[in-house]
């Protein structure tokens, strides 16, 4: 009675589902990562059947070793020379990988598609049927009815199961809900608590996390099978290795391991959120899903925790209460997507590579395609991970007339975690099989990993300002979706072009700065300057000015008067009052304490201006602070 | 006796059981009986709350007593056999089958039999040995001591004592 009294006179949760959720974008990530680590262990495992081509590819550096001249010239030459050596074996070798993944894919599709018939098995699961329990029965389809599942899930049980759980599982088109005898005898005894557990489970098929969990495990054990294991193998057959490369091997697959056990759990974790909250908007303010959630078991330490495919029942009641905290600022998850990104990427990138070069293509026309296409795989990966959050904290503070504070932390996290994967990619447990070349690895990839952390740090402080900008034309969730999907793809088109050069920087800086003569700070300077020249440059910095900007030509359209019902859940239209945008014009800049861009998003009582940090040397000027918030009623 | 007819007794004495201990499992009784007597090995040993992905949790163990009920009257029933089988050892397989019902209150008084078809009750020691089997197993299968020492006094108090008798 207390718990429904707390819930009725609690403010309107604001609403997770206003935005796609960043988690689908974390699965695909995991997938990359295992693809591309599953790619350097088949290069690994290819020493043995392709031995005499790959005897044959060393002794291809010849043009390296001959020549004396440290001009550009003749390392490109030495280079092309070396690429034509090398095609045919890389040829075979593409060939091999292409295989490794395509078995690791097909095992991880079969995985996927038995498990449902194994879980039925395993767990001695059968249809409940009327005859079983006609009530129940009947209660369930109404559940279905209630929640708009068409079509329904097939609900099995076991009667002989005396735990109290439920589980959602399946495969494309024919899902299950799985009961225990202990869940159905409970609809006898506590019927609030059975439906608060059943609406988490059709929640979980409503937000479509069954193909995309269990996929993403099976490919997660289809790697451990197909990769994994023979590359464990293969380390003890063709022993000794030497024992740099052995060690710098085994660390980092262990690493890769280890961290795609935790980002997967973290990524189910996400899910059990989405999907108590999912089901708390049907099981109403009246429903038994709070008492329940506090009454499951605790997790005995952090590291259970962190093992764990739920997160805590403390921290579930929390977020039932105040959706807020799936709007904050995630640094741990910036870092965690840098990782996986910065692992993958190398990955992905040797693998383009040598695509190219088995064509026998010249290297210098390849560089650019061959980054580009990385950044294109991975670019849309971080923007739909980062950036959505990025955009969902925006969304938040101004719901709460606040100032979006931590966008450029995230962007230093995520900076970090990539140069951190990049240092964890198995390509570099070759390239640093001595400990003088990993640190000249640091050493000469210094210059962009600087860019890269100054840059992200912009970058997202710029996404923090153009979403706060921007989410104030957001007067409906389907003009919310057109905002930020324009938003994001602005954000991710200027990072793609914005990270392939960086790229191109990086490899040519390295390049240049091991071979030419000249001092490093002029080979740096001028490619610094070239790099600022380039036409595409002109373009970015462009783009980054247009879209906060472009705000402007809307500054009189006014949200219309429907209300901001899409923004809260639990909430009529008529509780909420319309934000309204102000009349916005770019103006001069000033510097000191009022710069940055001010973005109008000002809380008329507390008067805290939002204020997005980077000096643009122009302000949006707003006549009218306005904030979005509740009506007095 | 034969697998039908040792299920049925079974059957009917777990469900006293159930109403006594369980009476919120009684609608359920009937598909769990029929579930547990085609494959009475599958009672899931494990009933330990465990964590599945997608699952709403780390499972409630054992909140549902009748397969623990089942198990435990099968236990029962089966030393009851032995021990009457040792006393009767000469005797017809149906003889035998009513002088195991008999030694259970619920068929001893219900069914009007001659006083001299009714079998001599349970030992003193015989029912702590019942006692401690029902209690064992209970234990192990429902991971509540309270409600395995409920079941096995229930189990007792079912059987005919020399007081009762």
């Amino acid at each position: 009675m207390a718990n429904n009294i707390h819930r009725s006179l609690r403010s309107p949760r604001l609403n997770p589902f206003a935005f796609p959720s960043d988690t689908d974008f974390r699965f695909v990530l995991l997938i990359f990562s295992v693809l591309g680590a599953t790619s350097l262990i088949y290069n690994v495992l290819s020493t043995n059947p392709l031995s005499s081509q790959t005897t044959a590819a060393l002794h291809c550096d010849a043009p390296f070793q001959a020549h004396t001249s440290r001009s550009i010239e003749a390392i490109f030459d030495a280079q092309q020379r070396y690429i034509q050596c090398t095609a045919p074996y890389l040829h075979l070798l593409i060939e091999w990988l292409i295989g490794g993944i395509g078995l690791v894919l097909i095992v991880a599709f079969v995985f996927y598609w038995v498990f449902p018939t194994w879980k039925l098995w395993r767990e001695k699961l059968v249809p409940l049927s009327v005859e079983d329990a006609p009530e129940v029965v009947a209660n369930l389809e109404e559940l279905c009815h209630e929640v708009g599942l068409v079509p329904p899930p097939r609900f099995v049980w076991n009667p002989l199961n005396q735990a109290n759980g439920a589980l959602a599982f399946g495969r494309f088109r024919q899902y299950y809900v799985a009961l225990s005898g202990g869940l159905v005898t409970q609809f006898y005894t506590d019927q609030p608590a059975f439906r608060a557990i059943l609406l988490h489970e059709l929640a979980h098929l409503h937000n479509a996390d069954v193909n995309k969990t269990y996929f993403a495990v099976a490919l997660w054990r289809a790697f451990v099978v197909v990769a994994l294991i023979p590359f464990a193998g293969y380390l003890v057959v063709q022993a000794p290795f030497p024992t740099i490369l052995m060690f710098n091997l085994v660390f980092r697959v262990l690493v890769l391991a280890v961290l795609v056990y935790l980002t997967r759990n973290a990524v189910l974790r996400a899910r059990e959120v989405y999907a108590d909250v999912r089901a708390s908007t049907w099981d109403g303010v009246s429903g038994a899903l709070s008492r329940v959630l506090a009454a499951l078991p605790h997790a005995r330490g952090h590291w259970q925790a962190l093992a764990r495919v739920h997160p805590s029942p403390d921290e579930r009641c929390r977020v039932l209460n105040d959706t807020g905290e799936l709007f904050l600022l995630s640094f741990w998850e910036a870092f965690g997507v840098g990782i996986a990104t910065g692992v993958a990427i190398p990955n992905v990138q040797t693998l383009l590579e040598w695509l190219f070069y088995s064509q026998q293509v010249d290297f210098r026309v390849i560089v650019m395609p061959n980054l580009l296409g990385t950044a294109l795989i991975f670019t849309p990966l971080v923007v739909g991970t980062v950036g959505l959050n990025t955009w969902r904290a925006a969304f938040a503070a101004s719901v709460r007339g606040q100032a979006l504070r931590g966008a450029g932390r995230v962007g230093l996290c995520l900076g970090l975690g990539i140069i951190l994967g990049t240092f964890l990619s198995l390509p570099t447990a070759f390239a640093g099989s001595s400990f003088t070349l990993l640190i000249d690895l640091f050493v000469y990839s210094l210059p962009w990993n600087v860019l890269l952390l100054v840059g992200l740090f912009c970058f997202f402080r710029w996404i923090a300002a153009g979403a706060t900008v921007w989410l104030g034309m957001a007067a409906t969730i389907r003009a919310l979706r057109r905002i930020y999907i324009v938003g994001l793809t602005i954000a991710g088109v200027i990072l793609v072009v914005w990270s392939a050069q960086l790229f191109q920087f990086s490899v040519f800086t390295t390049l240049i700065l091991q071979f030419s003569l000249l001092p490093p700070a002029i080979v740096l300077t001028s490619l610094f300057a070239e790099a600022l020249l380039q036409p595409i440059t002109l373009l970015i910095v462009i783009g980054l000015w247009a879209f906060p900007l472009a705000i402007w030509f809307w500054r009189d359209q006014v949200i219309a008067s429907a209300g901001l019902s899409w923004a809260f859940m639990d909430v009529s239209p008529r509780q909420v009052t319309l934000p309204r945008q102000n009349h916005l014009r770019p103006g001069p800049g000033s510097a000191g304490s009022d710069r940055g861009i001010r973005t109008g998003w000002m809380d008329k009582s507390t008067g805290a201006a939002n204020r997005a940090g980077i000096n643009w040397s122009l302000r949006f000027q707003s006549s009218q602070p306005t904030a979005w918030a509740r009506s007095p009623e | 006796m034969t697998n039908s007819e040792q299920n049925q007794l079974i059957a009917d004495l777990a469900r006293d059981l159930v109403v006594q201990t369980a009476p919120q499992e009684l609608p359920l009784f009937r598909a769990t009986s029929t579930a547990y007597f085609k494959s009475p090995d599958k009672v899931l040993k494990n009933t330990k709350g465990k964590e599945e992905m997608l699952g709403f949790g780390v499972a409630e163990a054992a909140v549902m007593m009748t397969p623990s009920i089942l198990v435990v009257m099968t236990r029962v029933v089966q030393f009851v056999t032995a021990e009457v089988e040792k006393s009767v050892a000469t005797e017809s397989t149906s003889l035998i089958s009513d002088l195991i019902k008999q030694m259970f209150k619920k068929f001893r008084f219900s069914e009007a039999k001659k006083e001299q078809d009714t079998p001599p009750p349970l030992t003193p020691e015989q029912l702590a040995q019942v006692s401690k089997l029902a209690y064992e197993e209970a234990t192990r299968l429902m991971h509540s001591d309270a409600r395995a020492r409920l079941l096995a006094d229930a189990i007792v108090g079912s059987l005919v004592t020399s007081s009762s008798s």
